[in-house]
C-alpha cells in the first residue's frame, strides 16, 4: 500500500517533458532567427518586432507547458489531468492577452505575427519529434549525456 | 465565453459588419479550441493509464505525451489566427 502510495512521485523525479521543452528552446532560439529575419525581410521592422513576439510566444509556451506537468507530476496523476486541461486554456488565454496586449500598437502586424505562431511551433515541434523519435527507436545511439 | 466576448466587441464596435466578423471570429475560436481540448484529454487519460501498468516505462509515457499535447496544441493555434485574421 505505501508502495503504491509513493509511485506518483518515484514517476515524478525524472522530467523528460521539461529536458525537451529545454532542448526545444535552445533550438528556438538558434532557428527562430532565420523566420524572424524572414519577416523582417518582408514587412520590415514591423516585421521584426512582431515576429519576434511571436517566437517568444511560442517559447514562454512550451516552458510552461512542460513545467506544468513537472510539477503535477510530483503530485499525482489527477492532478496532471486536471493541471494539463487547466493549463491548455491559460495559455490559450496568455497567448489571446498578449495579442490583445499590443494588437493597437504602432508596430505590430498581425500577418508576420500569425505565420511565425503557427510555423515555429510546428517546425520545432517536428524537429524535436524527429530526434525523440530516433532515440526511443534506436536508444543505443542516444547521445551520452542527452535527455530521454 | 469567448462568444460573449465577440458579441461584447461587435457591440463595442457598433459596425454592423465588423460585428458580425468579431462574433464570427470568437464563436471560430471558441469552437476551434473544443477539439484540441478534447485531444488533449484523450492524451493524457491514456498516459495515466500506460504510467500506471508500466511505471517503469513512464519516461516514454511522458515523452509521447507531451509531443502529443503540443501536437494537438497547434490545432487550437490554427483557430487562434483565424480569429486573430477574422477579428476587425
Amino acid at each position: 500500500m505505501a508502495e503504491q502510495a509513493a509511485q506518483p512521485t518515484e514517476m515524478g523525479e525524472e522530467a523528460p517533458e521539461r529536458a525537451m521543452a529545454t532542448d526545444i528552446i535552445r533550438r528556438g532560439l538558434i532557428g527562430g532567427p532565420v523566420l524572424v529575419g524572414v519577416c523582417a525581410g518582408v514587412w520590415g521592422f514591423d516585421g521584426l518586432w512582431s515576429s519576434g513576439y511571436a517566437l517568444g510566444l511560442i517559447l514562454v509556451n512550451f516552458w510552461l507547458a512542460a513545467s506544468l506537468i513537472t510539477w503535477s507530476m510530483r503530485i499525482s496523476p489527477t492532478m496532471l489531468m486536471a493541471v494539463v486541461m487547466g493549463g491548455y486554456f491559460i495559455r490559450l488565454g496568455i497567448l489571446t492577452g498578449a495579442y490583445f496586449l499590443v494588437r493597437n500598437t504602432g508596430w505590430f502586424e498581425a500577418l508576420p505575427f500569425v505565420i511565425t505562431l503557427v510555423a515555429a511551433h510546428i517546425v520545432l515541434l517536428v524537429w524535436e519529434t524527429r530526434y525523440v523519435s530516433m532515440s526511443l527507436a534506436y536508444p543505443g545511439l542516444k547521445p551520452q549525456g542527452a535527455r530521454s | 465565453m469567448l462568444a460573449l466576448i465577440s458579441t461584447i466587441l461587435a457591440q463595442l464596435t457598433g459596425d454592423g459588419e465588423a460585428g458580425l466578423s468579431a462574433i464570427g471570429a470568437g464563436l471560430g475560436y471558441g469552437l476551434a479550441a473544443i477539439g484540441p481540448g478534447v485531444g488533449i484529454g484523450i492524451v493524457v487519460g491514456n498516459a495515466i493509464t500506460a504510467m500506471a501498468r508500466q511505471p517503469e516505462s513512464a519516461g516514454v509515457a511522458r515523452t509521447t505525451m507531451f509531443l502529443g499535447i503540443a501536437f494537438t496544441e497547434a490545432l487550437a493555434l490554427i483557430g487562434f489566427v483565424v480569429f486573430i485574421l477574422l477579428l476587425p
